[in-house]
């Protein structure tokens, strides 16, 4: 049975800098000697909530002040922060730390005007947009223009596209491969106006409809600064589509041995080469890239963003890896290519799978759909490559 | 103390075999050396800037004074001492340096020696290869040729991304280079939780660093810093302004997680190396 901690006090906290967010330090009973710090649901993001608590070793904590109410914090329940301001110690969600700083807060938007703008972003319905105009007139005034439009485009406003993305794609933003991509988002000054560009990858994932960035349009107008948003690309490509019925192997039931964590791509009475169609056919427009595995083989592989529907039920666009290594069919297995099943393993755990259908299509647009569906496949969507 | 990990017994001697790999690689003429960096956590952070210095301190696993840096790769290095890596990654602080005129390393590794000895590598470690055997020449000529031999290009090395063919093309009997592809494995974009150090070069020096010798390039620190200019603030900010240091900072969230931090600084850094011509 699990030992991890559901529901913390606030215990104490360890001090960035003498104002501002401090870091809150959790334990089961106020004088707890082990110290848990919490995980949000989203990292970063001023509205997240608590998903977890992990344990923690303090450098050097600070107690709770005594006469300070108890502060409860839990899993699925509001993020519980730490504020520290003139000597005094401030805990509880952004809407109630701001509520308690109404007679200060004049005084933070003089002094500390940037984790004033931080503490209102969590606050929900307070406008942001003068605290924003009143951080860079302060930084400009004292750190230079120069120094102010560096602040203003790559972190108030990077910060607003990477909140965007990561409560777009949920959970799936923190694997590796996405954390990857995000560290390539670009927002860049041309000329007059802000040009927001994103790896392929997160094109593909966030699917563009009209309002994707209509937060991120409008912070930018505060500033009279118009934005260029990314368009996807056109794609076309012929319409195809591959099924399997899975097996216990696939379904991560094998009776001995580990599970291999993903699905074999093979033949499957289609009319292809199974041992390249993937690699070269089907996901051929994908970026591959060159990679180790564990144990020192190489192997190429692709996130394939795939609109997933699950027994009926539509889970949304999940980045799903497509691995390739030729290897493998040398080493006397009958596969190349194997679907890693990631984001899909806990639907894959709870329940078993064997005998389903697995479906993919690639859309003339370029774009694919992944199913799982009970019974055999019919009315494709696309020409049939069945065998007879 | 070890944990575990093979090292080599006193006086048995030590065939550098990645040093004889990567020897033909070509690189640019004249070398073009990556900037290093030092990755550490806000107070000791501060402490350095407030004594402009970087302390070699004792390191256990070689049990000499050293100041450990990473080439280009803002990795922090595993738990040694008294520096914590839990604050480490929570409160990041960055230090870019310029190697040029640091005179020559103590050493250089292909990967965290402090990881390795504590046993990080285990899973992928032969455990028949001493940790002295996986050695680089102690300059950063040979850390370049090792980059062009291993990454088959800077930008490759800063995403820990081996080449494709590498292991491929070595023949059985060449152990430690395989041993090291299978480490350097650990940082692979391709795995669920992949650890950068074990692809990043270490770079150790025997003395400490003096920040008035213009070794600093550029200081990375939570934008809170720059606010509230009074009391500690003030000195923080004064001295980096006698120092001449440039700065660019990240914005600290306590609802971030050390990934998170992680990665902004990797973004920071990676702009200041595209910036200054080096990636």
């Amino acid at each position: 049975m699990s030992d991890a901690p559901e529901e913390l006090t606030l215990i104490g906290y360890e001090k960035l800098a003498e104002h501002g967010f401090a870091l809150p330090c959790f334990g089961r009973t106020v004088g707890a000697n082990t110290a848990y710090v919490a995980r949000a649901t989203q990292p970063g993001d001023p509205l997240a909530a608590i998903a977890a608590f992990d344990v923690y070793e303090p450098d050097d904590m600070q107690q709770m002040p005594p006469g300070k109410p108890n502060v409860r914090a839990w899993i699925g329940g509001p993020w519980i922060d730490v504020f520290l301001w003139n000597g005094e110690v401030i805990a509880g969600s952004k809407p109630e730390i701001w509520q308690s700083l109404v007679s200060m807060r004049t005084a933070i938007a003089v002094i500390a005007p940037l984790t004033l703008l931080n503490l209102a972003e969590g606050v929900p319905g307070e406008a942001v947009g003068p605290l924003a105009r009143a951080a860079l007139a302060w930084l400009e005034e004292r750190r230079g223009v120069s120094d102010a439009r560096a602040w203003l485009i790559g972190t108030y406003l990077r910060d607003i596209v990477m909140r965007i993305i990561r409560r777009r794609l949920g959970d799936t933003a923190n694997t590796e491969r996405i954390r990857q991509a995000l560290r390539q988002v670009k927002l860049e000054m041309k000329d007059t106006r802000l040009a927001l560009r994103l790896p392929f990858l997160l094109m593909e994932l966030l699917g563009f409809e009209a309002d994707t960035f209509s937060n991120l349009s409008k912070a930018a107008q505060e500033f009279g600064m118009p934005i260029d948003l990314p368009t996807r690309r056109p794609v076309t490509t012929t319409p195809a589509y591959w099924t399997k019925k899975l097996s216990a192997s696939d379904a991560q039931r094998k009776r001995t041995g580990n599970q291999r964590g993903s699905i074999t791509l093979v033949q499957a009475r289609h009319k292809i080469d199974a041992q390249t169609y993937f690699r070269r056919d089907f996901f051929g427009c994908a970026e591959w890239v060159h990679e180790t595995t564990r144990t020192g083989e190489a192997r190429e592989s692709a996130v394939i963003p795939f609109r997933v529907t699950f027994l009926s039920e539509d889970l949304g666009s999940l980045p799903i890896t497509i691995s390739y290594a030729p290897n493998r069919e040398a080493n006397q297995t009958n596969y190349t290519s194997l679907l890693h099943l990631g984001p899909l393993s806990r639907r894959f755990a709870e329940r078993d799978m064997t005998g389903k259908w697995l479906r993919f299509d690639r859309q003339a647009d370029g774009t694919y759909t992944l199913s799982i569906q009970d019974s055999e496949p019919r009315g494709p969507t696309a020409p049939s490559r069945l065998q007879e | 103390m070890s944990a575990g990990a093979p090292r080599r017994p006193r006086g048995q001697p030590i065939k550098r075999e990645l040093e004889e790999l990567a020897a033909g690689s070509p690189i640019n003429q004249p070398p073009e050396p990556l900037d290093l960096v030092h990755v550490t956590s806000v107070g000791w952070g501060k402490r350095i800037i407030s004594t402009a210095r970087i302390e070699a301190r004792r390191c256990r696993v070689f049990d000499h004074d050293l100041v450990y840096a990473f080439l280009a790769r803002p990795a922090y290095r595993f738990r040694d001492g008294d520096l914590k890596s839990d604050q480490i990654s929570r409160f990041p602080f960055v230090l870019v340096l310029s190697p040029e005129n640091l005179g020559p390393p103590f050493h250089v590794y292909p990967f965290d020696t402090g990881a390795f000895d504590a046993g990080l590598y285990k899973a992928a470690a032969d455990p028949t290869i001493y940790l002295e055997e996986y050695e680089l020449p102690p300059t950063l000529v040979g850390a370049l040729q090792h980059i062009a031999w291993a990454f088959g290009s800077k930008a490759g090395y800063f995403e820990g991304t081996v080449k494709a063919d590498l292991a491929e093309s070595l023949p059985a009997w060449r152990t430690i280079g395989r041993g090291w592809i299978d480490i350097a494995g650990l940082a692979s974009v391709g795995r669920d939780r992949p650890d950068a150090r074990a692809a990043a070069i270490e770079v150790a020096y025997g003395r400490s660093i003096d920040l008035k010798q213009h070794h600093v390039r550029l200081v990375i620190f939570p934008l809170q810093f720059i606010e509230d200019d009074r009391g500690n603030n003030a000195e923080f900010l004064a001295q980096l302004t006698t120092l001449g240091l440039a700065y660019k900072t990240y914005n600290w969230r306590p609802n971030e997680t050390p990934d998170s931090f992680m990665d902004e600084v990797a973004r920071i850094v990676r702009e200041h190396l595209e910036e200054s011509g080096q990636l």
